[in-house]
């Protein structure tokens, strides 16, 4: 049975009423005139964060089991060879040794990039096993390699893999309207090649896990944003063995980061597994840094030839990209989406093709292929303004446009004016003296979507007024548990200091999504809510029978419940959970229903302003400032979003500016595959970073949260291009923009 | 040496500091080798050691002072102090993170000094008053600059954290009225891959207030 609700949903300066309807065991939507207690207003601490900062959070890699074996993985130091193990048994007489394993089968295979797995090695210590891994004998057969992403295109090159290097033979295109059309209306034209780096996830924890048997059943500790990807890609990698998946129990109570490169089993929580159990003892394998950073994943690079049409005012008429991503020997990659939904234009045409080397798989990484992308057109259309002779903000401001749902041109203008993009604008190049200062601007868009069946909670009401919140997720150090903890006292009316969150667990029993994709927010905050409100129903009725009312009657609110309609008739949240005197009350939510308004969206928009200075000497960019305006929707964790937004920020400095995955063409391996030569920002490289949340009322569910993860990270990169642009009056259109990009442009400038 | 690299160790056994100490603390190298430019103090180490008993390189007993208390431990000369924390008295609390001086995640005090556990052998902490993240709180009394941490939000993945707090701790222990670009130097050998920065500033501020005069 339905129920017909109405709430006020969209921003500040604009919304309106609606009416939506969903089923009556689920709770309506909070919306723009709901009296907040705690969603998106008090400094929340996070939930975990005396664990953190004592030391006693316990994370995957400090999981130490009685009489556990420690492993290193044994890598391919060639880029492109045949491979095969050819003895084992001096490894195994080594001291301390337990087991020896080949991740292929008869332990041969073709590697197709430096730093593909061969072998595992277990022993009493890391010592030991490290020990033991370098006397594994291994044959190689070294084949020709192609590193260099142009060079790969040529049909003369090595072949990667089976098929050509350039995937798919021919481009997919997408188009919209007509652009050869748009380009015939178009008064000028700019055209760019726009270059990106590859970058390396670099998480502190490395990927790998601890796994441990007891019987026929395994618990895998394992550093990843999915524990149910994890279990059934152990119980599927060892069916052989007789293993289900309702034998394997796969725990990530705290994770070092991930960053979307942590999603599956790895073939070596596979092989850690297998080596447990035929040992008898749990194993330990955590990759050293040199593995994870060549082996688990990276940003792919691109490089992207576009061309603009406008009109004079600086209105697009045509968006035309060739562009090829380079995901290494395997995975894939687009930059489309920028080019079609950050800016309005009607004639669209994205042709794409992924060029394959003989280096490390691309994995996902914050914001799939949009850092890239945004770079790409953000820079085309700063281009587009140099030539105009316009004002960049006012080029940009001119292409967006926005629904009640859609923030971005609010965004865009309240971003300007925290800025003070007026008083800071200046026409670009037009600065004298040695140091140069500069501003750029860009807008970001990301759908935050939620799976409406992708989590069950279960919330558990206690006689002492405590409350536990249960959900099979993950915490990979955005505040999911903090997030939880906010939703849940929102809707049962109550602080904080109640709620315990349970997640990070499968043996819960509670399907839980992938931390991925800025979508554990709109999945779970929703479920969370209606197994709230299901068990505070329960409760209010028996509370109900007590008063003579209706639990429809009964409401809670900063820990008091009380009759709606006899002010007289209230009592401590407290009193009214000591009526359940020796039981429980306990409801799990399964999913939630989309509210289905016409026009939401699962979109969440933002803009960021960049100030930098260059020095024209040394050619070194410094970014002094950000002002990031973004909304997530309705905000949940205010604290916890500030934080994540200027890391994603920092990220986007990095991108812009400092991280490379520098390859030796010639050698087929990194130069940089540490932490030492890979430059990650530190604190003096951090810009004053201003964030700026809008909240968003958008009926997509019921707490009208959206994930924040991505959204950020997309423009940072563009805006502190453009804003190099409009220092030195040159633009350089390819990440990072280091000092000897700059020198050299400003040298082409000078002429 | 090395069949087959693991990894990279090939690469890095030519080259790290670390390993290179490792040599020195199981007194394997020679004058030769300790001419060709280490610095002074790494020289008179390694002096100093040479007048030692060879230990090593199997088992070898060590007491380190740990938080307060004393610990016998097993171990090789080779094992980083890091790594005796972590792997054979499971304190946890600093991280294995670049195994090579470069994040700061493993940093703990030796007498008072950060250090980076990584870069530093057990065998040489003896003697030393070692202090990790676990022993920072006086009992259930967190030390001001992790109650800071916790107000600012100065955790995301909270991996790098222990590591941040031990060195911006250390600055305000030997200077209570440290200035920011004093506590941004102390934390300028330290990696956070979360971009925590900004919130790490406001802890600092934060912190200063709670211990400065």
């Amino acid at each position: 049975m339905a129920k017909q609700h109405t709430t006020v949903v969209g921003y500040e300066g604009n919304t309106q009423s609606i009416e939506y309807a969903i089923p009556e065991n689920e709770t309506g939507l909070w919306g723009a005139n709901f009296d907040y207690s705690i969603v998106g207003k008090k400094n929340i601490p996070r939930l975990d964060a005396v664990e953190k900062v004592t030391g006693k959070a316990k994370y995957s890699y400090d999981i130490n089991r009685p009489n556990m074996l420690h492993a290193v993985v044994l890598t391919c130091p060639y880029a492109h060879a045949h491979f095969e193990v050819t003895d084992t048994s001096e490894a195994e007489k080594m001291p301390g040794v337990k087991s020896i394993e080949v991740f292929d089968e008869g332990g041969k295979g073709t590697a197709r990039f430096a730093g593909w797995l061969i072998a595992m090695a277990a022993a009493e210590t890391i010592q030991q096993a490290r020990d033991a891994a370098r006397k594994i004998k291994v044959n190689y057969k070294v084949l020709p390699f192609v590193i260099d992403p142009d060079e790969a295109m040529d049909d003369a090159s090595p072949r990667v893999n089976r098929g050509g290097n350039v995937n798919p033979p021919e481009a997919r295109a997408r188009d919209r309207g007509d652009v050869d059309q748009g380009f015939q209306e178009a008064e000028v034209i700019v055209e760019g090649v726009y270059t990106t780096q590859v970058q390396t996830h670099s998480c502190l924890e490395t990927h790998g896990c601890v796994a441990e048997w007891n019987g026929d059943e395994v618990t895998v500790w394992h550093s990843t944003q999915g524990i149910w990807s994890v279990a059934g890609g152990i119980a599927s990698g060892l069916k052989d063995l007789g293993l289900q998946q309702n034998n394997v129990r796969v725990i990530t109570q705290y994770m070092g980061g991930g960053f979307g490169s942590k999603f599956g089993p790895e073939p070596f929580g596979v092989l850690c597994a297998l080596v447990a159990k035929k040992v008898g003892r749990p194993v330990k394998m955590m990759l050293d840094r040199y593995t994870d950073t060549v082996y688990a994943g990276n940003k792919p690079g691109s490089k992207m030839y576009v061309k603009l049409g406008a009109k004079k005012d600086g209105k697009l008429t045509a968006i035309h990209v060739k562009a090829y991503n380079y995901p290494g020997h395997s995975g894939g990659s687009s930059v489309a989406i920028p080019f079609m939904e950050h800016y309005d234009c009607e004639n669209i045409r994205i042709e794409e093709q992924n060029v394959m080397t003989n280096a490390g798989a691309s994995r996902a990484f914050r914001a799939p292929g949009r850092p890239q992308g945004s770079f790409g057109i953000e820079m085309a259309l700063e281009e587009l303004a140099m030539k105009l002779e316009m004002d960049s903000y006012e080029l940009k401001a001119k292409n967006v446009s926005g629904t009640t749902y859609k923030a971005v041109p609010y965004e865009l203008k309240l971003g300007a004016e925290k800025f003070g993009w007026k008083e800071k604008s200046k026409k670009h190049g037009s600065e004298n003296g040695k140091i140069k200062h500069g501003v750029g601007c860009a807008v970001t868009f990301w759908h935050s979507t939620g799976q409406d069946k992708g989590a069950s909670v279960r919330c558990t009401l206690y006689p002492d007024g405590s409350v536990e919140v249960a959900n099979g997720c993950q915490d990979l150090g955005t505040g999911q548990r903090t997030m939880m903890a906010i939703v849940a006292a929102e809707e049962l009316g109550i602080d904080v200091g109640f709620i315990k969150v349970s997640i990070g667990d499968t043996q819960l029993g509670l399907n839980g999504p992938a931390s991925g994709g800025s979508t554990t927010t709109p999945t779970t905050s929703p479920v969370v809510r209606n197994a709230c409100y299901q068990a505070k129903l329960k409760l209010y009725e028996k509370i109900a029978t007590k008063w003579k009312t209706e639990a429809s009657d009964i409401d809670c609110k900063n820990g008091t419940v009380f009759s709606k309609s006899h002010s007289d008739k209230k009592m401590s949240w407290k009193d009214a959970a000591a009526m359940l005197r020796n039981s429980a009350i306990t409801a799990t939510a399964d999913g939630f229903t989309k509210p289905d308004v016409p026009g939401s969206n699962t979109g969440a928009y933002g803009a960021q302003f960049a100030e930098v200075e260059v020095d024209t000497e040394t050619g070194k960019v410094r970014c002094t400032r950000i002002v990031a305006v973004q909304d997530c929707g309705k905000t949940i964790a205010k604290k916890q979003a500030e934080s994540q937004i200027c890391g994603a920020v920092i990220q986007g400095v990095a991108c812009a500016l400092y991280e490379d995955r520098i390859m030796d063409n010639m050698a087929g391996r990194q130069i940089n595959p540490n932490m030492e030569e890979y430059k990650i920002p530190g604190i003096k490289e951090t810009p004053d970073i201003e964030t700026v949340i809008v909240d968003v009322y958008d009926p997509v569910v019921n707490t009208g949260g959206k994930g924040l993860g991505e959204p950020p990270a997309i423009p940072t990169g563009g805006a502190i291009g453009c804003a190099v642009a409009n220092a030195i009056g040159v633009p350089i259109r390819d990440l990072p923009i280091t000092p000897d990009k700059v020198l050299a442009a400003l040298q082409r400038k000078e002429g | 040496m090395s069949d087959q690299p693991v990894g990279q160790t090939q690469e890095r056994r030519a080259f790290s500091r670390r390993l290179f100490m490792k040599g020195v603390g199981t007194s394997m190298v020679s004058a030769g080798a300790l001419s060709t430019g280490i610095a002074a103090g790494a020289m008179q180490e390694a002096q100093a050691s040479q007048e030692e008993n060879v230990r090593g390189p199997g088992m070898v007993p060590m007491t380190l002072n740990i938080n307060g208390h004393n610990y016998q431990v097993e171990a090789e000369p080779r094992e980083t102090l890091l790594e005796v924390l972590r792997n054979r008295l499971d304190i946890t609390g600093p991280k294995l993170v670049c195994d090579a001086g470069s994040c700061g995640a493993c940093t703990v005090w030796l007498d008072g000094n950060p250090v980076y556990g990584c870069l530093t052998l057990a065998i040489k902490a003896q003697g030393k008053k070692i202090t990790t993240i676990e022993g920072l709180a006086q009992g259930d009394k967190l030390h001001p600059v992790q109650e800071a941490f916790i107000e600012a939000d100065a955790t995301q993945c909270g991996f790098c954290t222990p590591g941040f707090v031990m060195s911006m701790s250390a600055a305000y222990e030997k200077n209570p009225n440290a200035s920011l670009d004093e506590i941004k130097e102390s934390v300028s050998g330290h990696i956070c891959r979360c971009g925590t920065y900004t919130q790490m500033l406001e802890a600092a501020e934060l912190a200063r207030g709670k211990i400065g005069g």
